[in-house]
């Protein structure tokens, strides 16, 4: 019995230790998704013509794929796969980052738009986890996206940042009418590009 | 428990044959049977267990009078970088420029000031005594030469002591495997490279690295990134390359900054000179592919691995696992980063500090002083 006592006491002490030497804040862990269950689903999703890949033509109702044609395309035959799919968003998640800042510059007819709403919007093939990120442009026409503090963790609240995703972009604003193609029909989409922190869009009304 | 105490008693047994004697006129001990020597299991346990609780009260005092050393051992290294900046005003009459783009190294060929393709680490290494290191990429020709981009490797991967945080990472050569688009033109290409834990005030523009774009009528019609060419012919001729409008950033180091004291108008005790950048705390010894901030060898020109911004936006921010931030000032040391300021002088400043009077800090003419000292 006293053997089971004492031994307590050391590993109490070596465990004491341990909380002692811990330090820095916390890890962001990263939203989780499953690659292969996502692109299945992307193209259950977007596979308008039911030939198991995605065209150009299909993907104007997905953005955010759209608009890194190229980089999910690397077999070049202008079709993007599952495998694709499932590639890109593993090489997305590589290196296990939970959180990015992000500032999104809008234009209208090249000047700066003011008091706008940018809205990203998670594309659903990725799952729940990715959580949906807003921002509003101040007077240069720039709004820093962020997370809903709501959906973070108590110990990340102060944080302005985005998860790594793919997303369709919604831009309105209260009184300047922008045109559906910008926000309810949008053709606007972003995908994480690691280590650029901007985005750019650059709008058009007559 | 009884065999135990044989094997113990036997190890002692070697204790010379007087105290043996001494011994077995005492009593019996407490808690032991009728053994005359040595020490039971329990005895041994209850000691290792005070050894170890006194270990676990020692332990967190002693990490932190390391980590404590280490941080003074950053200041140390900010100082020395604030005395070279300085030293480099009083021989050239300017602080030193910020170099041209991540695609072009230092040449000690190109002389001081903006036309200088090495940001302000290389620039600065005649005056913190690596004049050698500096003339590595010294061929004799203005134009660059396969001599010099050979010269310009050798460069790249020799760390220099004073341009890392102990707290993060030594000075050592870390692997560089960008995509072949973002070779230097003036270097072959490197295995391996030294990052650098410090980077220059750029100023409180919200756009960070973008500068203003004007229409004829001098109006602001938005913010790009000012991307030179590559190749100093291209580089070199007004006609296809003109470096920004100083007044375009407020800091005082980026593209085409020749910045002297008097340009300094809030006053030098009042602006940032260098502060510790922010790494993502899992890139420390990384192949430099996830943190943007962090992957070009310090040598190299104007980008986010050698030029921070504080602005509403971007404010300093603790090193932290799995966050990307490398826009602004931060570091690994717990509660406090460092920054030289622009006299010279070294301050720890508390990551609670209000991100107004950060911002203020980094603007060299806003006319608004920081109210509160860093």
């Amino acid at each position: 019995m006293n053997r089971v006592k004492h031994l307590w006491l050391v590993s109490s002490a070596l465990a004491a230790c341990g909380i002692g030497c811990s330090r820095g804040p916390s890890r962001i862990v990263p939203p989780a998704i499953d690659p292969d269950r996502a692109a299945a689903e992307a193209i259950r999703l977007y596979d308008a013509n039911q030939n198991g890949s995605l065209s150009a033509a299909e993907l104007a109702k997905c953005p955010g794929i759209l608009a890194e044609f190229k980089s999910y395309d690397t077999d070049g035959n202008g079709e993007i796969s599952n495998a694709e799919i499932a590639a890109r968003i593993r090489d997305l998640r590589r290196h296990g980052v939970g959180l990015t800042r992000l500032n999104c510059d809008v234009t209208v007819n090249g000047r700066g738009l003011t008091g706008a709403t940018v809205a990203f919007e998670p594309e659903p093939y990725l799952g729940g986890d990715i959580k949906a990120a807003s921002g509003l442009t101040d007077d240069r026409g720039v709004a820093q996206m962020a997370v809903s503090t709501d959906d973070l963790p108590a110990d990340q609240r102060d944080i302005r940042a985005i998860h790594y995703g793919t997303y369709k972009v919604r831009i309105t604003h209260p009184t300047v009418k922008l045109p559906a193609k910008y926000n309810t029909e949008t053709t606007l989409g972003y995908e994480s590009r690691p280590g650029d922190p901007y985005a750019s869009y650059a709008l058009k009304i007559p | 428990m009884a065999r135990m105490q044989v094997t113990l008693r036997r190890a002692f047994s070697d204790v010379g044959a007087a105290s043996q004697a001494a011994q077995r006129d005492r009593p019996p001990r407490l808690g032991g049977p009728t053994s005359l020597h040595g020490f039971t299991l329990v005895e041994l346990l209850v000691v290792i267990a005070i050894i170890g609780i006194l270990v676990a009260l020692l332990l967190p005092a002693i990490q932190s009078a390391r980590e404590a050393a280490r941080r003074s051992q950053c200041l140390n290294h900010l100082k020395q970088i604030g005395t070279g900046f300085l030293l480099h005003e009083n021989v050239h009459k300017i602080l030193p420029g910020a170099g041209i783009s991540p695609w072009h190294v230092g040449d000690a060929m190109r002389g001081h000031g903006k036309r200088q393709t090495g940001g302000w680490m290389y620039n600065i290494l005649p005056f913190i005594e690596e004049q050698d290191v500096y003339n590595l990429t010294n061929d004799g020709d203005p134009a660059i030469t396969a001599k010099q981009k050979a010269a310009a490797v050798v460069m790249q991967k020799t760390p220099i002591t004073i341009f890392n945080c102990p707290s993060r990472r030594p000075a050592r050569p870390l692997p560089y495997t960008l995509p072949s688009g973002w070779q230097p033109v003036n270097s072959d290409p490197m295995q391996v490279v030294v990052r650098g834990d410090y980077a220059a005030n750029a100023g409180d523009g919200e756009g960070g690295m973008k500068f203003p774009v004007r229409d004829a009528g001098g109006k602001i019609t938005g913010y790009q990134v000012v991307l030179p060419p590559l190749g100093y012919a291209l580089l070199d001729n007004p006609n296809l390359f003109t470096f920004p409008n100083q007044k375009d950033q407020s800091g005082i180091n980026f593209l085409g900054a020749e910045i002297a004291i008097k340009d300094i108008t809030d006053g030098t005790s009042n602006v940032y000179m260098v502060g510790e950048k922010y790494v993502n705390a899992d890139q420390y010894e990384s192949d430099g592919q996830a943190d943007g901030g962090d992957n070009h060898s310090l040598y190299q020109g104007f980008d986010w691995d050698i030029n921070r911004w504080a602005t509403k936006d971007w404010p300093a921010t603790q090193d932290r696992p799995a966050f990307d931030a490398f826009q602004g000032f931060g570091g690994p040391h717990a509660g406090v980063w460092q920054a030289v300021l622009c006299d010279g002088s070294v301050r720890a400043i508390s990551f609670s500090m209000d991100n107004i009077i950060h911002m203020r800090l980094a603007n060299r003419f806003d006319g608004e002083p920081a109210t509160e000292s860093p």
